[in-house]
């Protein structure tokens, strides 16, 4: 089951989204448009009728607010009073890594479908080192049973990944998503790239976005996608090759032929090569 | 038409070129932002590609500083073709060595002239 990520354009580079109860991580430098992205995916949430639960380490009940009527979202004021969406600050210095608090605030807003955000998860492990990617991967299996969760990461200035605190959220996170901003105003200085999607589709390559007043984040490239797409006809292809295809072996190329991406028929044909 | 369905447009017809093995839209950081390559060289191409990347910013430096209308590099025995498209973008052709470009160079220079139309806003 998929989860609308309430950002334009970004679902069908996703194959359909989301994967539900599942952890995202959103990862880019500063002003990047972390928060707007993960205030786009609660509201979509909202206005489905589902809860979310919001918890900042920047701003407090105000402050969420304040950034989603700059963009002119008048509805999260509602969303706050009628306690569907839940907002709270906490404070580095004060959290222990994953302390109960946290979490009993974020069991607190989840029904096992509730959106979930955390922005950003920076400040939670940045003194984390290889030892406790066992936590982490403990506190994500938890957020998964509460809901679908998008968490974001901030990259440092220096572009160095190589840090723990980068690095475990990277990799027990289902899917990751790189916001970049090189910053000359050009159409391509702001881009977003799916690092991984885990089972799933997903589009290759960088899509410029945009953020918007009134809708956000707006990701470009799906007709560029689209186009690309190829339709292969099976039988035809392994009859043009004269080779014999075992049964189970078929299947499998016939999934790919369904799906339909870009660079099917080399793929088969490469197989299909591969069995001469 | 998204901006990336038009630039894959405008680089299509080269792309198709017998002596052009790849063309590729890169960023100043190294991301590349639309790659094309001839299916039967993308293994060779790989290592370049990678060097590539790393050397993008370099190249930009340089084409600027010196106001270039473009440089070249051989490597192997394929030439690596650099034009200026904007402040943060720069088109790379990768040609067979003796591949004839400056037939090539006034449609190239067109194309990178009617993408900087579009990137630059
Ligand atoms: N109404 C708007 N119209 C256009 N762009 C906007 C608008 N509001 C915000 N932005 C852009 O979004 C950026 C801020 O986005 P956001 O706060 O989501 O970034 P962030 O990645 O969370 O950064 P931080 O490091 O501060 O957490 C601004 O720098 C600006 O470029
Ligand atoms: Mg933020």
């Amino acid at each position: 089951m998929r989860v609308e990520t309430g950002v334009f354009g970004l679902d069908s580079l996703l194959g359909g989204g989301l994967r539900k109860n599942t952890v995202t991580v959103i990862l880019g430098s500063t002003g990047t448009g972390k928060t707007i992205f993960t205030l786009q995916f609660l509201m979509k949430g909202l206005e489905k009728g589902e809860n979310g639960v919001y918890v900042s380490f920047d701003m407090d009940e105000k402050g969420v607010l304040d950034t989603a009527l700059s963009l002119g979202w008048e509805e999260v004021k509602d969303y706050i009073e009628e306690e569907r969406l839940k907002v709270r600050r906490f404070f580095a210095e004060n959290v222990s890594y994953l302390n109960n608090e946290l979490m009993s605030f974020i069991m607190s807003g989840s029904d096992g479908n509730s959106r979930i955000v955390i922005d950003s998860f920076t400040p939670l492990v940045s003194s984390l080192s290889y030892e406790m990617r066992n936590d982490v991967n403990w506190f994500f299996y938890k957020l998964r049973s509460l809901g679908t969760t998008v968490i974001t990461l901030e990259e440092p200035l220096s572009g160095n990944l190589d840090e723990p605190s980068v690095t475990i959220p990277l990799f027990l996170g289902d899917t990751v998503l790189q916001l970049k901003n090189i910053g000359y105003g050009e159409a391509f200085n702001r881009t977003l790239r799916i690092i991984k999607h885990r089972g799933s589709w997903h589009a290759e390559g960088v899509f410029p976005y945009r953020i918007l007043d009134g809708v956000g984040i707006v990701v470009e490239g799906v007709d560029y996608i689209e186009v690309r797409r190829e339709k292969v006809d099976i039988d035809s292809l392994i009859r043009k090759m004269g080779v014999k295809v075992p049964q189970d072996l078929y299947k499998k190329l016939k999934k790919m032929c369904d799906a339909g991406v870009a660079g099917t028929e080399e793929a088969i044909k490469t197989i299909l090569r591969s069995l001469k | 038409m998204s901006l990336l369905l038009r630039i894959s447009e405008l680089l299509e017809p080269f792309s198709s070129d017998p002596g052009i093995y790849m063309v590729v839209l890169h960023r100043i950081d190294g991301v590349p932002i639309y790659v094309k390559a001839k299916r039967d060289k993308k293994v060779k191409l790989t290592t370049l590609l990678y060097w590539l990347e790393g050397q993008i910013k370099e190249v930009l430096y340089y084409i600027f500083t010196r106001n270039l209308s473009e440089a070249s590099f051989k490597f192997q025995d394929m030439i690596v073709r650099m034009y200026p498209v904007s402040k943060t973008l720069v088109l790379s052709i990768i040609a067979r060595d003796e591949t004839p470009l400056y037939k090539l160079d006034l449609d190239l220079e067109s194309a990178c002239r009617e993408i900087n139309n579009l990137v630059v806003v």
